[in-house]
């Protein structure tokens, strides 16, 4: 199952609709986090990922008035952020500025012993191509169906399937890289610890 | 029979699938390849949350403070999508078409030239409409976006043109809630596939300029 989302309260929620500026900041210290790590999984870049929390929490203050609660209100705003994330990958923007090579995730030497199969599963994640990326992070960690994110994508959910099948041999085949590279290397570089 | 990968995700996922390949999928043989699977399922959800950079939110109410102030040109440019289209076209056809150049990017003018295809098909079907949703993205993703060298103008459009892109796209996803029948989703990627055709115009003749 996704993880769960915050949950939003009818008053703070009513207020927001009404242009009250403290319960928009309200929203966005509850969902900034799950907002920028979406983005951030989806496009494998944190300028761009910053680009979409900026973009998403401006359409929440905009439209957040017009919100009649078809959803959850965590999944309205988590919407926005799929769809502008989509939104990047349309442009060759996109790859120009991932390709800048500005992001790496990183953590602190001391946590890096116990995050090496973390590490090595982010970088995996961001090996993949924009689309399985995408795919593999809707279906398999937000939970959407290869129906609704074939929609989403103005596909097929048999297209939703085969990049899962593709994004997962894709995996398979850099996570073995990444065993075997720490098997023969004793420092990796990007930690930077020897 | 050996199964696919997609075959074995299939099964992890508790989808329907053929007897004889749900069969092949739970011999011995495959079942460390099933259990990978479930585990990279699991990895991927307990990857951490991240934490936001600073200085977003302030940001961000700056820029929606900014485009509340230009919303009139924004909505009338979402307005005017046919009328981009159509300037755009007169502004080809004016050049003399395309170029035929390798620059800026490998897209190819026929590639876009083609694009209005779609209007010219009697009653497409969804399947084809699908198919063209698709094909004009791959366009849009080939065309060398000069972000910075954007007048205002040509701004407006472009952002006109993707909120209807994505006010479309969040529609279809509530579809199933709000009771959406198959004759309207179709209506909706319809729209979706005009908007995509205008917008691969708009980025294309803009890719054109150099510079204003």
């Amino acid at each position: 199952m996704p993880k769960p989302l915050p949950q939003v309260d009818a008053a703070l929620l009513a207020r927001a609709q009404h242009g009250d500026r403290e319960a928009h900041a309200h929203l966005y210290e509850l969902f900034a986090s799950p907002v920028f790590t979406i983005a951030r999984r989806m496009l494998a870049s944190r300028a761009l990922a910053e680009d979409v929390l900026q973009e998403t929490f401006v359409e929440v203050i905009r439209k957040v008035a017009s919100y009649r609660g078809e959803a959850e209100f965590g999944f309205w705003i988590k919407r926005i952020a799929i769809n502008k994330c989509l939104m990047h990958l349309r442009s060759s923007w996109t790859s120009r500025r991932t390709e800048d090579g500005e992001d790496t995730l990183s953590y602190a030497p001391a946590r890096a012993a116990a995050l090496d199969d973390e590490i090595a599963l982010e970088r995996a994640l961001d090996g993949l191509s924009d689309m399985a990326r995408v795919v593999v992070w809707l279906h398999d960690v937000e939970g959407h169906t290869h129906k609704e994110i074939g929609r989403m994508m103005g596909r097929t959910a048999s297209f939703s399937k085969s990049q899962l099948a593709r994004a997962h041999d894709r995996l398979r085949s850099l996570l073995q890289g990444s065993e075997e590279e720490s098997e023969t290397e004793l420092c990796t570089p990007v930690l930077k610890t020897c | 029979m050996h199964p696919s990968t997609e075959d074995l995700l299939s099964v992890r996922d508790g989808e329907p699938l053929d007897a004889a390949r749900a069969t092949a999928c739970e011999r011995p043989e495959h079942t460390f390849e099933l259990d990978r699977l479930r585990r990279t399922r699991d990895a991927l959800r307990a990857l951490p949350q991240l934490a936001p950079p600073p200085g977003v939110w302030q940001r961000a109410v700056e820029a929606e403070r900014v485009s509340r102030r230009s919303m009139w040109p924004r909505a009338l440019a979402g307005l005017g999508v046919a009328a981009a289209v159509a300037a755009v076209a007169v502004f080809l056809i004016g050049e003399g078409g395309p170029p035929a150049g390798p620059e800026p990017a490998a897209i190819t003018p026929a590639a876009v030239w083609r694009a209005p295809a779609l209007v010219q098909t009697p009653t497409p079907t969804y399947t084809s409409l699908v198919q063209e949703s698709a094909r004009l993205e791959q366009v849009l993703s080939q065309i060398s976006y000069q972000r910075p060298l954007m007048t205002g103008g040509t701004a407006g459009t472009i952002a006109g043109l993707e909120d209807r892109i994505a006010a479309i796209d969040e529609l279809s996803t509530y579809g199933s809630a709000r009771g959406l029948r198959p004759a309207e989703r179709e209506a909706l990627l319809s729209e979706r596939v005009d908007l995509l055709n205008a917008l691969v115009h708009v980025r294309f003749a803009q890719s054109q300029k150099p510079g204003f």
